[in-house]
């Protein structure tokens, strides 16, 4: 049974993804020692040789797999870095639904580049009887803050994240991807049948549409079970971070319930979802010094 | 601002931050108790190691146990199990002791984060 990581970097004007899935594959290896396998495009792909080196590049990723990338899809989102400063900028996350072709691996950990891997925690799922695994469970690091919505729209159906998700290749996952496909080819009709408030295309949504499908419209006897481990930590883009004071050691600025009112908080040995993407461009070269003296 | 309410305040600040942390430490231990065995996944509690031990004690060397998506798993020596799962819980509860000892004696927030100095 082959195991590993598959990422996708697609970067726009201005985040550089590419740059992030490097110091996490570097994390994915010292943590899981996994192979990773990046999905990425041309002119992203360029880009990161030049800036990173391609000896270096190699070294991060045992699979790249080089893919076309549709010029035509056009998707905006409001990139935040802390709650004083947002950018409206591309983002490239349509082609999320052929991880399960792309994916060279029997069992297949597909994780959002910026879901940095602090711990063996994700480990728990090679082998599982569970041939597709997927949260709807999440954490905060501050224990004040309300986290989030539990459901995908004001219709209530159960909002899964799919920042990590764990495939075996099996017909139950091939439906998942097929049916995640669906739904992104009919994002317009499921955007008016669910009231999404706004009309950014989110894996998020696509994934829960297809999770509700497969559960047979129920979530009483789900088909699709979560992680083996207690929850996604979250750290939105309104946060930051402080400093990388090690391996698998980071400290955050954590913003409370106001605006602009921050709590430091180290998090070690845990996995985490810094979803400020500027933040963690800003400490990338840290993290993959760090991680390249212990891969 | 007064000093008396700004000691409050600073306290106020400092236990939050102790709190955030104390949060954060038990996330861990409780993802750390999770345990895969044999395709499924357990959550290592006393209600495990008593039900394992209950066994043990009834002689029953093997068992199909319920994991933790009610599915059924089917343990081959339970007596192993119980010593791998009972190994890790103390693992776990032991560096969940020493992280939260150490976050109580913190009587400052830069001592709960260990903060050096940036240079």
């Amino acid at each position: 049974m082959s195991r590993g990581v598959l990422m996708y970097a697609h970067n726009n004007t201005e985040i550089d993804y590419f740059k992030i899935a490097c110091a996490n594959a570097l994390l994915v290896k010292k943590n899981l020692n996994v192979p990773v396998t990046l999905v990425t495009d041309t002119g992203t792909l360029d880009w990161g040789r030049k800036d990173l080196g391609e000896e270096f590049v190699l070294s991060c990723f045992d699979n790249i797999l080089e893919i076309d990338r549709d010029y035509s899809f056009k998707n905006t989102r409001n990139f935040f870095d802390t709650s004083y400063n947002s950018k409206s900028l591309q983002f490239y996350n349509c082609n999320h639904w052929t991880a399960y072709e792309l994916s060279p691996y029997d069992e297949t950990l597909f994780i959002d580049v910026d879901y940095l891997i602090m711990s063996k925690s994700l480990s728990n799922c090679w082998g599982s009887n569970n041939e597709v695994m997927i949260n709807h469970s999440i954490l905060s690091p501050l224990d004040i803050k309300a986290p989030y919505s539990k459901v995908i729209d004001d219709m209530g159906i159960r909002l899964y994240w799919a920042t990590v998700i764990y495939f075996r290749k099996s017909s139950l996952a091939e439906h998942l991807f097929t049916l995640v496909k669906h739904v992104q080819e009919n994002y317009s009709y499921y955007k008016d049948l669910f009231y999404f408030a706004n009309g950014m295309f989110r894996n998020d949504n696509a994934f829960s549409i297809a999770v509700h499908m497969l559960n047979g419209f129920s979530e009483e006897e789900p088909a699709i079970h979560e992680l083996p481990i207690n929850g996604l930590m979250m750290v939105w883009d309104t946060n930051d971070i402080y400093d990388v004071n090690g391996i698998n050691d980071i400290t955050l600025y954590a913003e409370k319930t106001e605006k602009g009112n921050y709590i430091l908080v180290r998090i070690k040995d845990t996995d985490v979802h810094i979803m400020n993407k500027w933040a963690i461009n800003r400490f990338s070269d840290k993290l993959i010094s760090l991680y390249k003296e212990v891969v | 601002m007064e000093e008396r309410l700004q000691k409050a305040l600073e306290f106020a600040n400092y236990r939050q931050t102790l709190n955030a942390h104390l949060h954060k430490s038990k996330i861990k231990a409780e993802t750390l108790l999770m345990f895969s065995k044999n395709g499924g996944n357990f959550i290592i509690n006393e209600q495990l190691i008593c039900f394992l031990d209950y066994l043990i004690r009834n002689e029953y060397s093997e068992a199909t146990l319920l994991d933790s998506n009610k599915a059924p798993i089917h343990i081959a020596d339970v007596s192993a199990f119980l010593k791998e799962v009972t190994m890790r819980y103390f693992e776990v509860t032991n560096d969940y002791l020493n992280e939260y000892q150490t976050l109580r004696k913190s009587r400052s927030v830069r001592s709960i984060l260990d903060i050096k100095d940036k240079e």
